[in-house]
């Protein structure tokens, strides 16, 4: 079942991506609400990132589009916040906590206006929301996993986006500071703004989540969380482990079938 | 007064490679500088053997040519060819220096140009290449002047775009997402990293360039919390180096570029025991 929301915050058309000339999604069309908390789950391999960094232009998709409030990203890239996942950066990096928070106000910094009170208190007031405010002098090479995901989710706060896309935020989190980071997204939508998780707990979804997404390599559903979670779509999500799709991946890279429709209407030209 | 050029000149080399380190440690690509230093080997031969000059701002230019050619061919390998980066580095940096060393045996053996020079550098003959004007007035080395102009173009970079720098270093796909270019910024470093070796080949060598880049800047990341006191640290200890080196050489009569990586790897030695001792860091 994938349910069209009529006033979208996002919007994808049609979009595949693939790594490598190996597809990894297929024809993502969707189209997802505004003001709400939204999952986006499925197994491993499923292209969860992978629709995440589409979205934000970290990949070339090789078909389809993708709007944001009806705009391209390049338009509206102030009120679009990423948050990637944990491992992806090197926690070694000299630098302090509010050092890392304060780069979520570079954006409207530019390169030379030295931080304002406003950032300051910003920065300070994503902080103590996250509870970290009491480690802001702290090397980040010195943190939990925990408190690295902390950091990351105060950096998207400071930047004041009104769209959030987080891949894995709960990764290494305990349950007490997941129930606190849910309250604060709560919070957030209550503000008009929109949250966006890949999420691995399949369990604690219909919780969280308003709205919910299951990937795999293609759109199986999405929808309000309490009309898509059903056995029926489940099986198909996380059913049989290698899937129709991933043949016909291999096949297209090993047959080498183009998948660039845009380079093949260039050459056309 | 040739003690006074050469020391200022060894400073200058020291600060130039010590700023533009700090990013390439912080980027874990210290290596693609030592393939940079090494892939400007063809570049300068060439242009020798076109301009019959070792001195000559001809071979300055080709010798920036090659290392920007290593740097495209390394990113082609890498992104292209999906081969990792460092075989990239491996594969593009030994067949350019290859090409290198065969053009000095085949075609400049009654010349100048000798590899040692290429390799080891010659400081103390930085002094004898003096740039004179008409009338006689003589302004020092050419090499204080090309190295005094890449410090500017390496500083007024580090200080305009230090915000880019900061937070493309610690992250990339977060900076892309605000729309900053990485690719765009990554290139700059190594250009300027290219730049950067080709002005100090002359006075230390292409090998031990990299013990500039590296050392200072691997000192002050043990022992520093941000990356603007890496930036003035390994800048320290890369004058002190430099001065210390030339001094020790002096005294005992060695080769002057030699004894500056010397000093700097007892350098390192002292703040990895500092970090380990202590472990406030500034």
């Amino acid at each position: 079942m994938i349910k069209l929301s009529s006033d979208p915050s996002i919007e994808i058309h049609d979009m595949t991506v693939s790594y490598n000339r190996k597809p990894v999604l297929w024809g993502v069309d969707i189209s997802l609400p505004k003001n709400q908390i939204i999952s986006i789950v499925g197994p491993n391999g499923a292209g969860k990132s992978t629709l995440l960094k589409s979205i934000m232009g970290l990949i070339e998709i090789d078909s389809g589009y993708i709007k944001i409030f009806d705009k391209s990203l390049n338009e509206i890239r102030h009120k679009v916040s990423y948050v990637p996942q944990r491992e992806s950066v090197d926690w070694d990096f000299p630098a302090s906590v509010y050092d890392i928070v304060m780069m979520g106000r570079y954006q409207y910094m530019g390169l030379f206006r030295r931080a304002s009170k406003k950032d300051k208190e910003i920065v300070l007031d994503s902080m103590e929301k996250l509870s970290i405010a009491s480690l802001k002098n702290r090397q980040i090479s010195q943190l939990s996993g925990g408190q690295q995901q902390r950091v990351f989710l105060a950096r998207a706060l400071a930047q004041q986006a009104d769209i959030y896309f987080m891949d894995e935020p709960f990764s290494a989190i305990d349950i007490s500071t997941e129930n606190a980071i849910i309250e604060l997204f709560k919070e957030m939508v209550k503000l008009n703004k929109t949250i966006i998780v890949v999420h691995h707990d399949i369990y604690s979804v219909k919780n969280y989540f308003d709205w919910t997404v299951m990937l795999n390599m293609r759109i199986i559903a999405s929808g309000p969380t309490n009309q898509v979670l059903n056995a029926e779509n489940f099986k198909e999500t996380y059913g049989s482990h290698l899937n129709i799709l991933t043949e016909v991946s291999n096949i297209v890279k090993k047959e080498r079938i183009p998948i660039r429709e845009k380079k093949l209407y260039k050459k056309k030209k | 007064m040739e003690g006074f050029w050469i020391i200022l000149v060894a400073i200058l080399v020291s600060l130039n490679n010590s700023l533009i380190g700090s990013f390439l440690v912080l980027r874990k690509s210290t290596m693609m500088a030592d393939a940079i230093s090494h892939a400007v080997l063809p570049g300068i031969v060439i242009s020798y053997l076109l301009t019959k000059s070792v001195s000559s701002i001809y071979v300055i230019m080709g010798a920036t040519a090659s290392g920007i050619l290593a740097i495209f061919l390394i990113g082609f390998f890498n992104k292209t060819a999906k081969l990792q980066i460092d075989a990239s580095i491996g594969i593009v940096f030994t067949f350019l220096f290859a090409i290198g060393v065969i053009l000095i045996s085949l075609y400049t053996q009654k010349a100048d140009l000798d590899q040692e020079c290429v390799l080891y550098g010659e400081i103390v003959y930085i002094p004898l290449n003096l740039i004179i004007t008409k009338n006689g007035l003589i302004l020092g080395p050419k090499s204080f002047y090309i190295l005094l102009f890449i410090l500017i173009l390496n500083l007024s970079f580090i200080i305009i775009y230090y915000r880019y720098l900061h937070i493309t270093s610690f992250d990339e796909s977060f900076a892309s997402t605000t729309g900053i270019n990485i690719a765009l910024w990554n290139y700059l470093i190594l250009i300027l990293t290219a730049l950067t070796t080709v002005a100090s080949f002359e006075s230390v060598g292409t090998i031990l360039v990299l013990s500039f880049i590296s050392i200072p800047t691997a000192s002050a990341y043990l022992i520093c919390k941000g990356l603007k006191s890496i930036l003035l640290l390994s800048s320290l200890l890369g004058i002190t180096s430099a001065v210390l080196g030339y001094h020790v050489a002096n005294f005992l009569n060695l080769p002057i570029p030699g004894c500056m990586s010397m000093i700097a790897g007892g350098v390192f030695i002292i703040c990895f025991i500092i970090s380990k001792v202590n472990l406030n860091k500034f």
